[in-house]
């Protein structure tokens, strides 16, 4: 891959609006909100790409909205420098070839009454990148790849364990292969004993086939596991980005810090030992977003530094820090380090 | 062998055993659970949801039960709550609350005890709320269900439960309805009804696992801070080790429907003995450190009609040797305190225990 080569996903810009109809006045215009604003992403071939946020914070919307299951309102998608418009119905299946989903639950993302075999057969015959004679080949080397055996392919979804089923939505994502796969919290569905081996078909598929992927969880063991990049959504926009393991050693936005601090750890040595930073409250509503900083009514930072009125006016945007990191913060020197638990300072 | 079942299994902590050892009369556990064993008998066949599980629990302590979806652990829960006794299963075993024998309890007593003596919280806190019931109306249902109240002072009672679990405004709460809260808070409004009373023991069976991890943060906070102030036991079903980690005294590891390990929850989770525990441990990626391959246990968890014989474990264990096959793994005490394995790597070889 060379370095002038296109990313293989280039988001700009993009905004997807939704319309609230409930309480409303018979005249009254509809309310809209923004469930993404201004998210820009790259993300290169052959890198996965972690979201993560708490729910509501626009990560699966920006993940349906790049495969074409959600209208945007502004912005572009590019996929290995061409431009993606999944508005227009002819544009579909040209996308699909270059973009594929994986959905958490497997047992709601396979038809249940098509046995493996038509399910597999499908990327193939609709894209028509199988003749009918190789058709049979193709998906039994399709269930090869993903760890299951040909056989696999006469029975029905009911037949398989969450693990093997999630093995199958992954195979039928990577049929044509397609340059980017988004893989939307592929594993929280599964147990702990099968998430791993879930995690390493991707990773492997990922150095075989050189794909790129954004991959949505809201674990983050599991996101600094198996990606390069963590992107950090609240409320419909970023706020934090850059490589997995420095921003998982020193973040560089209060709420990544947040988010770290509430992860559960097993052995001792690695929990913080005083208090954890507990976020107060909930993910405020995307239909009154906080002026100035969306963060600011929840954010431990902007206490400590004793409420800076520059939060409450002034929306921070995401600027880029020494080392390639961006990060929309005011201070974001000091998102590492809350004074009140100095043991945080191992998170 | 020279001694029980029982007396290899859920020994009482080192300090208990001394002043039992100086014929004191020991401190009963608030929870006591002998052999329960939940089986299921269709087409003939019988099968172990839950078997033979032993568990004691102290006042104001927390015991983490974790086991991937299947191993029992909610149904060990519902048993030990008397939520089976109508259904298809059969419940055996001894369960020992406070003194009192549960399982021979006439369901009008039983009903008497849950809510005021022991109380649960489910993992899916909309489905548990009645959907077209104000909050407040749901949480005085529960007050005037056990004491008689008037309706004004059971809306006293709830709304001080209510700014319990730390809920804003909690007058303003007990008029909405659940659909106008979000998750974390409808976990909230479960717990403020499970405890409104007081219990002496809070069953909370995967209290926050659809929660998210900043909300999990607060949830679990909170039932810190209840079992502390109310001396209340807690008894924490999750899949989460890291959640166990954080929260209970001592665990235990349930597989198949077996407790495979218990002991101290940092014994168990810094020296995992059997080779379930360790591959859980190994199988989740950690937040700190190297990112290596993952090691993931083969296979899934058997359906209670395919388990193996011998040890459940051992068709996916990489230590598995003959003899798993067709041993019934006992529990072993390790060295270190109250550390207790099933698995016949740790087990003295036959030969060697009969001439001990």
């Amino acid at each position: 891959m060379s370095q002038s080569s296109h990313p293989a996903l280039e988001i700009r810009d993009l905004s997807v609006e939704f319309r609230a109809s409930a309480n409303r006045g018979l005249f009254e215009k509809p309310a809209t909100f923004k469930a993404l604003s201004g998210i820009s992403l790259d993300i290169r071939q052959g890198e996965v790409m972690g979201l993560i946020g708490e729910s509501g914070s626009g990560k699966t919307t920006l993940g349906k909205a790049i495969v074409g299951l959600t209208e945007t309102s502004t912005g572009s998608i590019c996929i290995k420098g061409q431009h993606v418009d999944p508005a227009r119905a002819a544009g579909r299946r040209a996308l699909a070839r270059l973009v594929q989903m994986v959905f958490q639950d497997p047992y709601a993302s396979l038809h249940p009454r098509k046995i493996i075999g038509q399910t597999l057969s499908e990327p193939f015959t609709i894209q028509g990148t199988a003749s009918r004679a190789d058709l049979r080949s193709r998906v039994r080397s399709l269930l090869q790849r993903v760890g299951l055996s040909p056989e696999h392919a006469a029975r029905y979804p009911q037949h398989f364990s969450g693990g093997q089923r999630q093995r199958i939505a992954i195979a039928r994502a990577i049929a044509n292969e397609p340059p980017v796969i988004i893989a939307d919290e592929p594993v929280s569905a599964l147990d702990v004993s099968v998430q791993a081996q879930i995690l390493n078909l991707l990773e492997d598929l990922r150095k075989e086939q050189n794909m790129a992927m954004l991959f949505i969880s809201h674990d983050l063991s599991v996101v600094r596991h198996l990606c390069q990049r963590i992107a950090v959504m609240y409320l419909g926009r970023i706020v934090e980005i850059g490589a997995a393991k420095e921003m998982t050693a020193a973040p560089a936005h209060p709420y990544t810090t947040a988010l770290l601090s509430a992860a559960p750890r097993v052995k001792a040595r690695n929990r913080v030992q005083a208090a954890p930073i507990v976020l107060s409250g909930d993910v405020p509503s995307h239909a009154a977003i906080p002026s100035g900083c969306p963060f600011h009514t929840r954010c431990w930072l902007y206490e400590q530094k004793g409420c800076p009125a520059r939060c409450r006016t002034e929306m921070p945007r995401l600027e880029t820090l020494p080392g390639g990191r961006q990060a929309a913060c005011f201070f974001p020197e000091e998102a590492a380090t809350p004074a009140r638990s100095p043991a945080a300072a191992c998170v | 062998m020279g001694y029980s079942y029982q007396q290899q299994i859920g020994l009482p902590s080192p300090q208990r055993r001394a002043v039992a050892g100086k014929d004191l009369a020991p401190a009963m556990p608030l929870l006591d659970v002998t052999d329960l064993t939940v089986s299921l008998t269709a087409g003939g066949r019988t099968a172990a949801i839950v078997e033979q599980l032993s568990l004691r629990l102290e006042r104001g302590k927390c015991l983490g039960i974790v086991g991937e979806s299947g191993s029992g652990k909610s149904t060990a829960a519902m048993a030990i709550m008397g939520l089976l006794t109508d259904g298809p299963l059969q419940v055996s075993g001894q369960i020992l609350f406070d003194g009192a024998n549960l399982a021979q309890m006439r369901p009008a007593e039983f009903r008497k005890l849950r809510g005021t003596g022991i109380a649960m919280i489910f993992q899916d806190p909309m489905s548990s709320l009645n959907p077209v019931m104000r909050i407040g109306d749901q949480i005085v249902e529960c007050l005037q269900a056990h004491r008689r109240l008037t309706k004004s002072s059971a809306r006293g009672k709830a709304a001080q439960a209510l700014a319990r679990v730390g809920m804003p405004d909690p007058e303003g709460m007990m008029h909405r309805y659940p659909h106008q809260l979000s998750g974390g808070q409808r976990q909230r409004v479960m717990i403020a009804m499970a405890i409104v009373f007081e219990p002496k023991l809070l069953i909370a069976d995967e209290p926050t696992t659809a929660l998210d991890l900043t909300i999990q943060a607060q949830i679990l906070q909170l039932l810190k801070k209840l079992s502390r102030e109310l001396n209340m036991a807690l008894v924490l079903i999750t899949h989460d080790l890291g959640v166990v980690a954080g929260m209970s005294d001592e665990v235990i590891v349930l597989y198949s429907g077996r407790d495979v390990e218990r002991g101290p929850t940092q014994e168990v989770l810094e020296n995992p003995q059997h080779p379930y525990t360790r591959g859980l441990l190994g199988a989740h990626p950690s937040m700190d450190g190297e990112c290596g391959r993952l090691a993931p246990i083969a296979g899934s968890p058997p359906a209670i009609w395919q388990r193996p014989s011998g040890c459940a474990f051992r068709d996916r264990c990489p230590a598995a040797i003959d003899d798993c096959a067709t041993v019934k793994p006992q529990h072993v005490a390790m060295p270190q305190q109250a550390h207790h394995v099933a698995c016949l790597l740790h087990a003295t070889p036959p030969q060697a225990k009969e001439t001990a």
